[in-house]
């Protein structure tokens, strides 16, 4: 049978050489314009709708670019229907409309013929049993960070942070990171939620044990699925990141955004 | 309970019933009339040939349509029974050998003739057929069988036979990105691909960026690929079966073949052991890693390496027995250049198979095979960021899966009109899993942390080869799929029917269904691979697929021309994907982070190969569609997978130039594969701050895949000098891949520049290509 000897490749270290090419193209991506709604609605304080808009890549925009001024929108609760309007860096209020807990409003938008249409309910407050500053001991590292159980309500999702109020009950920091969310379905045998806030750094501990605070989170649940979802869209230069999921977005219609109910309270940590 | 009672009862009468089904259905077709079989051989090794094939003539009129026609099966056996009384002439021709001719005369007295048949080789006839859709009968389509000797002719990169490199020429097959060797066939996913070597399932057999497949060609006999609509014998996959023969090692004379390489070697030893038995071994081993850092500083070009190794051995009990053992192991290390500004990684993953067979040739007309198999698979990812205030990426997968089957094959070829293959197959599977967002060494010794799942899976089929009328084939079947843990229990029809409007042109049809339990899982998010296999649970339900196949096949020019149009429409249901939401974390089970859709494929195939002369090769051309459906996946609305390509043109041909000069070339066109990108730029703030600033920064993208890559396209050359030295004969063989320097994208992405006028970083389109012009020179003997 015939076989093959022998067999070298000489030109392999052009094969080498030569791979990889990177090079700047034109830019062909399609731009699609559509109206961005941000709304929090915090029990006890003021409605706002922050509309902005989306812009062709450039980077090179003033923050007022993106503002949307001439939108119509209008919220609805308890059947009464609230008109809003433009107030100033791209926010929309209507004056004397404050969300209140346990209340469902419904939002809708109008810009450019781009409508779109929103619902959240701003949680209830719920019941806490503590709130506790908890210490994990890895060889020589000693890391800290509060917890607190709470029994969650229906409807809500609920995350933590730390907070750090000195005694003349000024703030003086306070993290700005929820680093879970969780569910009704993830409390525990006891039928509550443990909740876990990002560790504090040792040299805040130090200053401020006596000055630590817990800051409790309930959300609409719909900010679940946003919440997992909330680093897809962060501009990157990896080229091995490429994202290919949505948002998770509650503003339905043609825009993107979330409208979401809030409500926030604070422990005094033991 | 791995195995419920209830699901055993009705596995057995299932099988029960099939067997008793065969029984009768052959029985009454035996007849008194003379069977002629045999075996085909090459003269010199002994090496059985599969689908050669076999013609009966009126030995008056030669140049007529055959009386009777066939083709050897994998054991090299053929069979025509039901001849009558008469003067024949038998042709055995296969690719690569003189055709044998053979007169047979046929009286009262003779009821069974069984020839030897050995073929000599010839060098004249290697051109002739050199790919042929699987047309020996008739009762099969969209089949297509390659010549590993036509593959050594293709262009190949830096002079390694590439076989997937070469499959993706065949209308109807596509490959994700340059970098992937992965086959997309008709829509469908690699794991759609039900990969075999010697019928044992290999889960992962790919090398990396097409430098060389996972099956050495020196050790490969067949190589048959079958896109869609395949016969009852096949299953356990929904979109196409590869099906890799290993050679059995010439019986006649110890031979081998070596190769040296700066980037790789391989070495293949073969011959008999005793006057019964015999072996082949043949292994590579690419150490790329090695040799790459010495000559190159690329941040992006990973560091690669890979060894494989093929043997098997033939131990010659009888002329009615064979007994064999083979084994194949490969492992593949994927890591991050030294200079890689963006990520950690590190991918490694290793297949090993064992195979232990016993075919019974228990008459001119009955063999049995019996198979017991291992497989053991396994593919590790580990990415960590190593850019400060980047994105966290980390990821830790381990897919772990050994398998234990066994299986038994029965083939009958009753009568004329008649051939019946039946079988059964068990197999247990074990998969160990692990996801997580953080790596840490006790992800691998814990049992917590681990997900350990065990399934069985269970099949059974019977198919009948029938000649229904003068003009009219069928192969018709169905295979009986049963998975326990899903209670999945389904029988699967398959038809597939030829209609021969004249001798030369042939309509035919297909229907299939079929069904898969296993489902390849990767991130969307990362372009590393991630590849988890995950099993049919009572969660996630086992796929299956309908496929629908016409065509029309028509010989020009006493054969010399082949024309075959093929179209398909295929339906995929319970397809899983990483829902949007999912995370990555031990404590999130990953069957919870994992979401249904379903998905379809349509196309039109061309293909045009002539087959015989000093140009051969063919041309082809596919229109086709790929969507999928899920409701939790961009928005609920379709889109389409990134290998989705509307139009693809693939030419492959080989040209004697001169008596000792010969060249291959082939040349690929594709629509740009679909990619997401973003098309705009927002600023969205969360729960803590209402500033707007570069942290607050977001790309809008509108939906997945619904950006084009620009069109793929390349031409690759081959030429080869043939001369002689020293009483040895040499190829000198020049390799140039990509001809014209084409860049053609690996994919693209936004790069943020600083521009000084403003100091604000701006967006920048890049596009990163992996090959440009490769030539390449090697040089062979034969001896």
């Amino acid at each position: 049978m015939i076989k093959k000897l022998l067999l070298f490749t000489v030109f392999t270290l052009l094969l080498i050489q030569g791979c990889k090419q990177e090079i700047t193209v034109v830019n062909d991506l399609t731009y699609t314009e559509k109206l961005v709604v941000r709304a929090l609605l915090i029990a006890g304080q003021p409605i706002k709708v922050y509309l902005t808009k989306t812009l062709p890549l450039s980077g090179s925009y003033n923050p007022d670019d993106f503002n949307v001024k001439d939108a119509s929108a209008s919220i609805v609760n308890e059947n009464k229907k609230y008109s809003l309007t433009y107030s100033d860096s791209g926010y929309y209020i209507s004056p004397g409309l404050n969300a209140s807990n346990g209340e469902t409003y419904y939002l809708t938008t109008n810009w450019n013929g781009k409508q779109s249409t929103s619902q959240t309910t701003v949680p209830f407050s719920t019941q806490y049993q503590n709130a506790s500053l908890m210490t994990e001991v890895n060889g020589t590292d000693t890391t800290y960070f509060l917890q607190c159980m709470l029994t969650p309500g229906t409807g809500a999702v609920y995350g933590v942070t730390w907070v750090i109020i000195n005694a003349d009950s000024v703030f003086r920091l306070e993290d700005t990171v929820i680093p879970e969310l969780m569910r009704e379905q993830d409390k525990n045998l006891l039928n509550l939620l443990v909740l876990k806030t990002r560790n504090i750094p040792n040299d805040l501990i130090t200053k401020w044990r006596r000055s630590l605070f817990i800051r409790v989170f309930a959300f609409d649940s719909q900010y679940y699925n946003f919440f997992l979802t909330q680093n897809a869209n962060v501009a990157t230069t990896n080229i091995f990141n490429q994202s290919n999921i949505n948002l998770r977005w509650n503003v339905k219609g043609d825009a993107i955004g979330m409208f979401i109910g809030e409500t926030n309270f604070i422990i005094k940590v033991n | 309970m791995i195995f419920p009672d209830i699901t055993f009862l009705i596995l057995r009468k299932t099988f029960t019933y099939l067997f008793i089904f065969t029984f009768i259905i052959s029985s009454p077709l035996l007849k008194s009339q003379s069977r002629i079989s045999g075996k085909v051989a090459d003269s010199e090794s002994g090496e059985v040939l599969i689908s050669a094939t076999v013609q009966l003539f009126n030995p008056n009129q030669k140049t007529s349509y055959p009386i009777r026609g066939t083709s050897t099966n994998i054991y090299g056996l053929f069979s025509l029974p039901g001849i009558n009384r008469g003067d024949y002439l038998l042709t055995v021709q296969n690719i690569g050998y003189k055709t044998k001719n053979i007169n047979i005369v046929i009286t009262d007295s003779i009821k069974n003739l069984y020839y030897d048949v050995r073929l000599v080789m010839s060098s004249l006839e290697l051109n002739e057929v050199i790919v042929k859709s699987k047309r020996d009968s008739n009762f099969s389509i969209s089949s297509v069988e390659i010549s590993p000797a036509f593959l050594e002719r293709l262009p190949s990169k830096g002079g390694e036979i590439d076989l997937f490199g070469a499959l993706q020429h065949i209308p109807g097959v596509t490959t994700s990105t340059e970098m992937s060797n992965g086959l997309y066939v008709r829509g469908g996913s690699p794991d759609q691909t039900l990969t075999m070597i010697d019928g044992v399932v290999i889960y992962n057999p790919f090398h990396l960026g097409g430098f060389a497949t996972t099956f050495n060609t020196d050790a490969i006999k067949n190589i048959k690929l079958n896109k869609g609509g395949f016969p009852a014998e096949y299953g356990g996959r929904l979109s196409s079966i590869l099906d890799i023969t290993l050679k059995e090692g010439s019986r006649s004379k110890f031979s081998g073949s070596g190769a040296l390489g700066l980037i790789g070697s391989r070495v293949n030893v073969e011959g008999p052991l005793s006057d019964n038995a015999s072996f082949i071994i043949a292994g590579r081993i690419n150490y790329l890693n090695n040799v790459q850092p010495l000559i190159s500083n690329s941040e992006v070009i990973p560091l690669y390496n890979f060894y494989d190794l093929n043997a098997k051995f033939n131990y010659y009990v009888s002329d009615f027995d064979k007994i064999s053992i083979s084994g194949f192991i490969s492992n593949d290390n994927l890591g991050q250049s030294k200079e890689s500004k963006d990520a950690d990684y590190n991918i490694n993953w290793s297949n090993a198979t064992l195979s232990l067979n016993w075919l019974n040739i228990t008459s001119d007309s009955k063999f049995t095979k019996l198979s017991l198999n291992y497989t053991k698979y396994n593919f590790n990812t580990l990415i960590q960021d190593i850019v400060p205030n980047s994105f966290r990426q980390d990821f830790y997968s381990n897919s772990a899966i050994q398998d234990f089957t066994i299986k038994g094959d029965g083939s009958y070829i009753s009568t004329e009109t008649h051939t019946l293959k039946t079988g059964i197959e068990f197999t247990f599977h074990n998969f160990n899993l692990i996801n997580n967002d953080y790596y840490i060494t006790a992800l691998l010794s814990d049992q917590r942390y681990i997900t350990n799942l065990n399934s069985f899976e269970s099949s059974a089929y019977v198919q009948d080869e029938w000649k229904i009328l003068p003009l009219l084939n069928a192969n018709i079947g169905i295979r009986i799929y049963a998975f326990p843990e899903a209670r999945f229990f389904k029988p699967e029809p398959r038809i597939a029917l030829s209609y021969a409007l004249s001798d030369k042109t042939f309509i035919k049809a297909a229907f299939a269904t079929g069904s898969q339990f296993l489902h390849l899982i990767t991130r969307n998010d990362v372009l590393l691979p991630t590849d988890i296999w995950f099993p049919s649970t009572s969660v996630i339900k086992p796929s299956n697929a309908r496929q629908y196949i016409a065509g029309i096949e028509t010989q020009f020019a006493e054969g010399e021309y082949l024309l075959t149009i093929e179209g398909y429409y295929k339906e995929m249901f319970n397809l899983y994907e990483y829902s949007d939401t999912a995370t990555f974390t031990i404590e999130a089970p990953i069957e919870q982070q994992l979401t249904r859709g379903r998905g379809n494929a349509s196309g039109l195939e061309i293909f045009f190969n002539k087959r015989t002369g000093s140009l051969t090769g063919w041309i082809g051309y596919t229109l086709a569609w790929t969507r999928r459906f899920f409701d939790e996946i961009n928005n609920g609305q379709p889109f389409y997978p990134r290998y989705d390509r509307r139009h693809d043109i693939s030419i492959a041909l080989v040209y004697d130039l001169f008596e000792n000069v010969d060249m291959g070339a082939t040349w690929t066109y594709g629509t740009g594969q679909a990619f997401t990108m973003p098309t705009g730029e927002y600023f969205y703030t969360g729960v803590f701050s209402n500033s707007q600033n570069q942290n607050n920064l977001f790309l809008d993208y509108t939906g997945r895949n619904e950006y084009r890559l620009p069109a793929y396209h390349k031409l690759d050359l081959n030429i080869t000098y043939k001369f002689q030295w020293s009483g040895l004969p040499f190829d000198l063989a020049l390799n140039i891949y990509n001809v014209y320097n084409h860049s053609n994208p690996l994919g693209r992405y936004l790069s943020f520049q600083n521009n000084p006028s403003t100091n604000k970083p701006e967006p920048v389109l890049k596009q990163f290509t992996l090959f440009p012009m490769l030539p390449s020179l090697s040089l062979g003997v034969k001896f």
